[in-house]
């Protein structure tokens, strides 16, 4: 889960149990265990597959949002533009559709925006010494600008059915979004654990000048991360666009920081060379359920806002407590 | 409480000793200064004089013996307790904050106010303007810090210490960042601390310097005390045999190398900020030492060699042709590798496993169609871990929980993976415990008799001596002399890092 290959790592002291240890190790799915046990006992619906699968399509764009920031998270960067980059892509795919563009090269088009506005990120960030959070905090405003400009800020209705087939779509009882989160959280797990590009992204992250000796080309890898979360937020965009089959200027404001508290309570720390997108999509569920819980009880989403706020923080200390208390 | 009348130093350390892990780094040394004079402290690396200002500075704790402040018995616990008494010390890293004007950097912490909340921003101008103007330089202490030139910054920070009422200056180091300008604006300003009455405690290396500014000198040998001696006494070769331990010998033998394998890289008049046309080259199976003082130029070449850092002029050679260095990558491909001075901050990501520290240049050599097969290459590194004998519980383990010596082995098995061949290690056993130190020493023989060529950059010449095939010796960013195995007279080799000839 933290992306690192489990070689029996201190095998000695795993075999007396440690509860502490446990803790650390298992915080995050205990958890959600303890979030689903709650959920379960409010409604009876819960447990019921069909209501994970509306989950897993609920999550989805959030989730492939935090694939790719989890990318940027491991290298110690940010990448605060992903909202709006989801809004440009949205935008972009849906004014090319109806202007007539087939659906597949419309939504090339829309990844290669998404694909280049994160090089620029990438670019911005590393060649000019800027600290990522100001490159992409421009970004983020930049791109938000463009998003309304293309149609003057309104939205764009009555795209064509079959476009509808990637956001609100089923293969058979699935949810095509949800499967595309998956496999794309499989592929990511592959690529950090199985090719050198991935594993460089840990050594880049943990110790930049180290890498930088050890021959790790530093500000390729840099760069490319952000590519990757601009690619995956201008696939989230996508999504969404056709899972509500409106290209919206201002949809997924804010959807940086759920995606980066997801990224963080997932495991992956902010000062990088750690974590990975196992714990990152349990962060994703885990928010969701607890959304899910609020809305059974009929709570107001204020409510919602404010336990989920105390919930990372929560969630950040036990791990820093237990740690620190082992290490 | 002791009379006054008595108190003929103003500092006196008596029977200070201090020992590290595997090292006696102070030996029942005694030091004495006299009020209002500017003692210097001199002795070669690795001598004490950092350990023992430490220990008056109160970063570190001494193992035995006493000191006086004054007169009285004193105990400096911490920092806080050494400031308190009176005592500045002034770091050759300056503890400024660069964004801040000069004169808030005097008075940090102690700013003047009004209204009792508020700062008093005219005094505060008024009274570090005044302060700079008594020590007769030209500063304005609106300016930020990190405008000022390194003299300036080195004022201020003396500044700051007369402003926080200190009677003793500890000044380490202070000209190894200075132009030569800047160093008489140094030496008028000590004069003009001495006016005051403050007392000066001057480390250098430059022995000149010692004496245009110095009243007397003690001499640290091997963590023991040497001498206390008047400068206006005392002859530069004499203050050189003090510190060296041996009287000079005429004869300087100095053979031109006599390399035995073909040559594997070859440096001509490399030059950069530090470096002044240096000229140097490695054979296959050769190990070379390069050794001198704290700043002479050693690291800086190593950077160039491996590519860190790019020559201003100069050609180098690898294999016979010529090759230009851009970065780590370009020396990697012509097998050159770097064992870093700092593991922890260079040579390792200390969070990461063992295995994945000594495969992250080599990624490539174990992938197909960009695919990693961690069998062959946990497999390598397992081969190299019982090789090298790192003492660890798995592959898994994060190198930041193993010893430095282990922690260095690692480095070395992630260059022996990579294929490299020539490999330049830089103070490879520093903080490394001597039972690690006598294994890596082997390592490295073993390596060099397998063909490898090796440079050795060390402070400590003793390491140089027991594994060099060679030693050259760099003063001053050149190359000052080089001697053969065999020829390896203590004295001379000392005297050419410390006089530079």
């Amino acid at each position: 889960m933290d992306g690192t290959v489990d070689l029996t790592v201190e095998k000695t002291r795993e075999r007396k149990f440690n509860p502490g240890q446990f803790l650390a190790k298992y915080n995050l799915l205990i958890l959600l265990i303890v979030f689903i046990s709650i959920a379960a006992t409010l409604s009876p619906k819960f447990l019921t597959v069909q209501n994970f699968l509306n989950l897993l399509q609920q999550s989805s764009v959030t989730g492939i949002i935090a694939v790719g920031m989890t990318f940027v998270i491991i290298v110690a960067g940010i990448d605060l533009s992903v909202g709006s980059v989801v809004a440009l892509a949205g935008m972009v795919v849906a004014v090319l559709i109806s202007s007539g563009w087939g659906i597949p090269t419309a939504i090339i088009a829309a990844l290669g925006v998404g694909a280049v506005l994160g090089f620029i990120n990438g670019y911005v960030s590393t060649k000019f010494n800027m600290p990522a959070f100001i490159a992409t905090l421009a970004m983020m405003v930049s791109a938000r600008g463009l998003a309304l400009l293309v149609t003057d800020g309104k939205p764009v209705f009555g795209l064509p059915e079959p476009f509808s087939f990637l956001g609100a779509g089923f293969i058979g009882r699935f949810p095509v979004s949800g499967l595309l989160w998956i496999a794309l959280t499989v592929l990511a797990a592959l690529v950090l654990k199985y090719t050198p590009y991935g594993r460089n992204l840990y050594a880049v992250g943990g110790n930049p000048e180290a890498a930088h000796l050890s021959g790790v080309r530093v500000h390729r890898h840099l760069i490319s991360v952000y590519v990757i979360s601009g690619f995956l937020a201008a696939l989230a965009g996508v999504v969404l666009a056709s899972w509500l089959t409106v290209g919206q200027p201002t949809a997924a404001k804010g959807a940086e920081l759920d995606a980066i508290a997801a990224v963080v309570l997932g495991g992956t720390s902010l000062f990088g060379g750690t974590g990975g997108v196992g714990g990152t999509f349990i962060g994703v569920l885990l928010m969701s359920i607890i959304t899910n819980i609020f809305n059974l009880l009929g709570l107001a989403s204020y409510y919602q806002q404010i336990f989920m706020g105390v919930i990372i923080v929560l969630a950040l200390i036990l791990n820093r407590f237990v740690v620190g208390k082992n290490a | 409480m002791k009379v006054l009348g008595e108190n003929k130093y103003i500092l006196e350390m008596r029977g200070i000793s201090k020992s590290f892990p595997g090292v006696q780094a102070l030996q029942k040394v005694d030091f004495a200064v006299a009020p209002g004079e500017v003692h210097c402290l001199i002795g070669a690396n690795g001598a004490g004089k950092s350990t023992l200002m430490k220990i008056l500075a109160g970063v570190y704790p001494k193992d035995e013996g006493e000191i006086f402040f004054d007169g009285q018995r004193v105990n400096i616990t911490d920092p806080i307790s050494s400031s308190r008494l009176g005592i500045a010390v002034i770091y050759q890293e300056l503890s400024l904050s660069g964004n801040l004007s000069a004169a808030e950097n005097i008075y940090l912490g102690k700013y003047p106010r009004k209204y009792r909340y508020l700062v008093d921003w005219a005094a505060l101008y008024n009274r570090a303007q005044s302060l700079i103007d008594s020590l007769g330089i030209k500063i304005d202490v609106k300016r930020p810090v990190a405008e000022l030139s390194m003299g300036h910054r080195q004022i201020v920070e003396l500044a700051k210490a007369l402003a926080s009422n200190a009677r003793l200056v500890v000044m380490d180091e202070p000209s190894a960042t200075l132009s030569g300008e800047e160093f008489e604006t140094l030496v008028r300003v000590i004069r003009e601390l001495k006016g005051k009455g403050i007392t000066v405690i001057y480390i250098s290396h430059r022995l000149e310097e010692l004496f245009r500014v110095g009243d007397r000198v003690t001499v640290l040998r091997d963590g023991r005390f040497i001498a206390t001696k008047n400068l206006r006494e005392i002859s530069q070769d004499q203050l050189v045999e003090l510190i060296i331990g041996h009287a000079l010998s005429k004869d300087r033998q100095e053979r031109q190398a006599t390399s035995t394998g073909p040559e594997l890289i070859r440096l001509k008049d490399i030059c950069t900020d530090k470096l002044k046309s240096v000229s140097l080259s490695l054979s296959r199976g050769e190990i070379l030492g390069l050794y001198g003082l704290v700043g002479s130029g050693r690291t800086e070449l190593l950077r160039v060699i491996y590519g860190v850092d790019q020559p201003q002029a100069g050609e180098m050679f690898a294999g016979g042709n010529r090759v230009v260095f851009k970065s780590p990558q370009d020396a990697l491909k012509n097998s050159i590798a770097m064992v870093p001075e700092n593991r922890k901050t260079q040579g390792l990501v200390i969070n990461l496993p063992i295995w994945e520290n000594a495969v992250i240049p080599s990624f490539n050599k174990f992938s197909r169609l960009g695919v990693l097969n961690y069998r062959s290459m946990l497999g390598e590194v397992k081969e190299q871990v019982s090789k090298l004998n790192i003492v660890t519980p798995s592959l898994g383990t994060r190198v930041r929980n193993l010893s430095g010596g282990n922690q260095q082995k690692v480095v070395i098995a992630k260059w022996l993976i990579k294929n490299s061949k020539i490999l330049l290690f830089d103070e490879p056993t520093q903080g490394i415990d001597i039972g690690a130190k006598e294994e890596i020493y082997r390592i490295i023989k073993e390596l060099a008799g397998k063909g490898y060529g090796v440079i050795v950059a060390s402070s400590e010449l003793a390491e140089l001596e027991q594994l060099c095939n060679r030693i050259v010796v760099m003063f001053n960013g050149a190359i000052a002399g080089q001697f053969q195995q065999g020829d390896y007279r203590k004295e001379n080799i000392l005297r050419c890092a410390v006089a530079g000839r």
